[in-house]
């Protein structure tokens, strides 16, 4: 509905009724209103800035690991285990703090530069969240796009015809959902221990369920607006409808539901992988670098006396909270934008 | 009931028409049995997916038609009578001796007839014998199994989904009537935090509280060796609690009491309540009756549903805190393929499940009366 309001804007009326040439603008679209008021919306550009510049980290991860690092992120460099974070000392002693840290540091790597430290095996750790993303970032979009795609097509078909079609399908979810998808998820991949393909297919596979539900409350609404009745009287298909109603209306709400399911399949990834059901060694994945990071959780330096592996905890700990709430923000920031009626509802 | 209102065919069908007279009683019946029906018909196929899925439609068989062909021969090669005997003789009395196993466990049935005589000893809760893990006890009944690891998950998400509760509601009246105050600014700040699932705290709280500090357990349910009084072993069980529970609340709980106070705040908008306040009724009064009261039915569902979510959550939690729990017990049998235990403890959770769902929808036509029982037959 918004959609063909949207084209009736001050400027046609004026060019209309008047024809004054100074009064007349561009006309202001559905989505040109949303870029709108998500302009305003800091919280939300401030998420999307950081997933932009992921995006880009995770794409562009091998050039970059190949100019800050000059190994790969499966390297093993046994003699520098659990090698402390360089950037700090780099800092200090950039800035004239410390002059001593940085450079002994470096002696006792052997010249390997590990920024954001190393981890049992002397593997670069930036290199590993580099490769790290890149593999749960495609696993999440990738089992989103599947999910959504699923959930999509079966929720419009129950939402549109009803009846005992609706029936079938929402006893059939209703079903699946009576067993978590954790324990399925946990069941299948330890039986079948899944490559990174068959685990974004199984993510996605059980994932659609609440989507389609979504999807068939909304597909309701639409269904009882006048102008799928108008189109209806004109003699349009149920496909017609289909394609050129019900689902470019839901598009708002398919978007905002997608962008929420990457981030909790960023976390069900890392909650497998953490368990060792996800992504095999040596194959980084956040939630796999978490899991190591766990096991030498209270290793003590013997020389320091601090702890050997905390940098190792943290910094996939942190990527994983950062990423998982900016895209919970940016799907809260796009239902605002997208649908003005749903900000006083929620 | 609204041709009963409406009577739009004359008396001759009146008679089919449903009498008024049916009470709420009998109606809340109907709705119940009907209620129970659907449930477990969804249970039966839950569970039957489960145990198509842990035996990998049939392949589990395989490994143990190996297994028993195995040690059969094992058994066999040890016993003298047989060591004397010819290898064709062998053969033929090993073979004998496997179908027979086989036989007794049932592996002479093709795979489908025996899914679903899986079926029917898993929704009688007839669970049968795990293939290697066992009961605390010793026990292989993986009935023992489970009953022995249920109740560390009920204490340890009921008490963290009670605290979880109750903060976030009466947190949520407080900041919905002081809305905007330094408390609200604070939650509303801290709200984030809840992106973090609760094992990613449990790491830090165990690395501090029990690494850095050694001032609590690092996991686990009771101290080493337990203690023998009941009292000691209550205290040690809450002490053991207290990081679980702390990891759980902090991953939810302050965008649970932003979510409640700005539901509240919706509710304290509307004219009923503006009608109250210029009568000049309390503000506890108004509180009770004209806002708790009609959001009642939403907060028993976020309740059950938060349970929901929190027996789901837990497989992770209780990895890392080593609690004895259902969720843990599944990881372990689902990494040895554990068939029976992996059936056993999904069939625990589809009830768990159907249960809540229908306490949840009676609860739900006694709370609301706007939900009408048993009329049209829609839900």
């Amino acid at each position: 509905m918004a959609v063909n309001q949207a084209q009736m804007t001050p400027g046609n009326l004026a060019t209309a009724i008047g024809g004054a040439s100074q009064l007349e603008r561009k006309p202001q679209t559905y989505w040109s209103m949303a870029i709108q008021s998500l302009r305003r919306d800091r919280m939300t550009l401030v998420a999307m800035g950081f997933l932009v510049v992921l995006l880009l980290l995770s794409v562009f991860a091998t050039p970059i690991t190949n100019a800050l690092v000059g190994f790969g992120p499966n390297e093993t460099f046994p003699e520098n285990a659990f090698a402390k974070p360089y950037i700090w000392p780099y800092i200090k002693w950039r800035v004239g703090m410390d002059m001593v840290t940085a450079p002994t540091i470096l002696g006792q790597t052997g010249g390997k530069i590990y920024w954001l430290g190393a981890d049992q095996l002397g593997r670069d750790q930036l290199a590993r969240l580099l490769s790290g993303g890149q593999v749960s970032l495609t696993i999440a979009f990738v089992a989103a796009g599947i999910s959504m795609l699923l959930g999509v097509s079966v929720g419009a078909l129950a939402g549109y015809f009803g009846g005992i079609v609706d029936d079938i399908i929402m006893w059939f979810i209703n079903t699946m959902v009576s067993i978590p998808a954790i324990y399925l998820l946990i069941i299948v991949s330890a039986i079948f221990s899944p490559s990174p393909i068959t685990l974004t297919l199984f993510l996605g596979l059980f994932g659609w369920f609440g989507t389609a539900r979504f999807m068939r409350g909304n597909v309701f609404k639409v269904r009882s607006l006048d102008y799928t009745l108008a189109a209806r009287s004109v003699g349009a298909r149920d496909g017609r409808i289909m394609l050129q109603h019900v689902i470019p209306n839901s598009i708002p709400v398919i978007i905002v539901l997608t962008a929420i399911d990457v981030g909790a399949l960023i976390l069900t990834e890392s909650a497998l992988s953490f368990l060792g059901l996800g992504i095999q060694p040596p194959t980084a994945s956040w939630g796999s670098m978490l899991s190591r990071a766990n096991n030498f959780l209270f290793l003590i330096d013997p020389a320091t006396g601090s702890y050997s592996a905390l940098h190792l905890l943290v910094a996939p700990g942190i990527l994983i909270t950062l990423t998982v709430l900016a895209f919970y923000l940016i799907g809260d920031g796009l239902r605002d934008a997208l649908d003005p009626m749903l900000k006083n509802k929620s | 009931m609204a041709e009963a209102t409406f009577p739009l065919a004359p008396d001759g069908v009146s008679d089919r028409v449903p009498s008024k007279s049916s009470s709420a009683l009998v109606r809340m019946a109907r709705f119940t049995l009907v209620r129970i029906g659907t449930q477990a018909v969804t249970v039966a196929i839950a569970v039957y997916l489960s145990i198509l899925l842990a035996n990998m439609g049939g392949q589990v068989d395989e490994i143990r038609r190996g297994v028993i062909q195995e040690q059969t021969a094992i058994f066999a090669g040890l016993n003298p009578e047989v060591q004397q005997m010819t290898p064709e003789q062998k053969k033929e009395h090993i073979d004998k001796l496997v179908a027979l196993a086989e036989k007794k466990a049932g592996l002479d049935q093709p795979f489908i007839v025996r899914s679903f005589i899986y079926l029917k000893d898993g929704l009688t809760l007839n669970l049968g014998r795990s293939d290697n893990m066992h009961s605390d006890s010793g026990s292989s009944l993986v009935r023992l199994i489970i009953l022995e690891r249920l109740p560390p998950t009920l204490l340890l998400f009921t008490t963290a989904q009670m605290l979880l509760f109750f903060t976030s509601l009466f947190m949520g009246l407080y900041l919905s009537r002081n809305y905007g105050n330094w408390i609200d600014k604070v939650n509303l700040a801290l709200a984030p935090t809840s992106a973090a699932p609760s094992w990613f705290y449990a790491l830090f709280l165990i690395l501090f509280f029990a690494g850095v500090l050694g001032v609590l357990p690092f996991g686990g349910m009771v101290g080493a060796p337990p203690p023998s009084t009941t009292v000691g072993y209550a205290l040690s069980v809450l002490k053991h609690l207290i990081l679980p529970v702390s990891a759980v609340a902090i991953s939810a709980i302050f965008a649970a009491i932003y979510g409640s106070r700005t539901f509240f705040l919706i509710y304290s908008k509307e004219d009923y309540v503006e009608m109250a306040q210029a009568k000049g009724l309390h503000p506890r009064t108004i509180e009770r009756r004209y806002i708790l009261r009609p959001t009642l039915p939403i907060i028993v569902t976020g309740f059950a549903l938060g349970i929901i979510s929190l027996w789901t959550g837990s497989v992770t939690l209780e990895t890392i805190f080593n609690w004895p729990g259902l969720g843990r017990l599944l990881f372990q049998a689902a990494t040895i393929v554990d068939t029976p235990v992996i059936i056993g403890v999904t069939v625990i959770y589809a009830y768990l499940l159907a249960i809540t769902v229908f306490i949840l929808d009676i609860a739900y036509a006694l709370l609301d009366p706007r939900v009408k029982v048993g009329m049209g037959g829609s839900r």
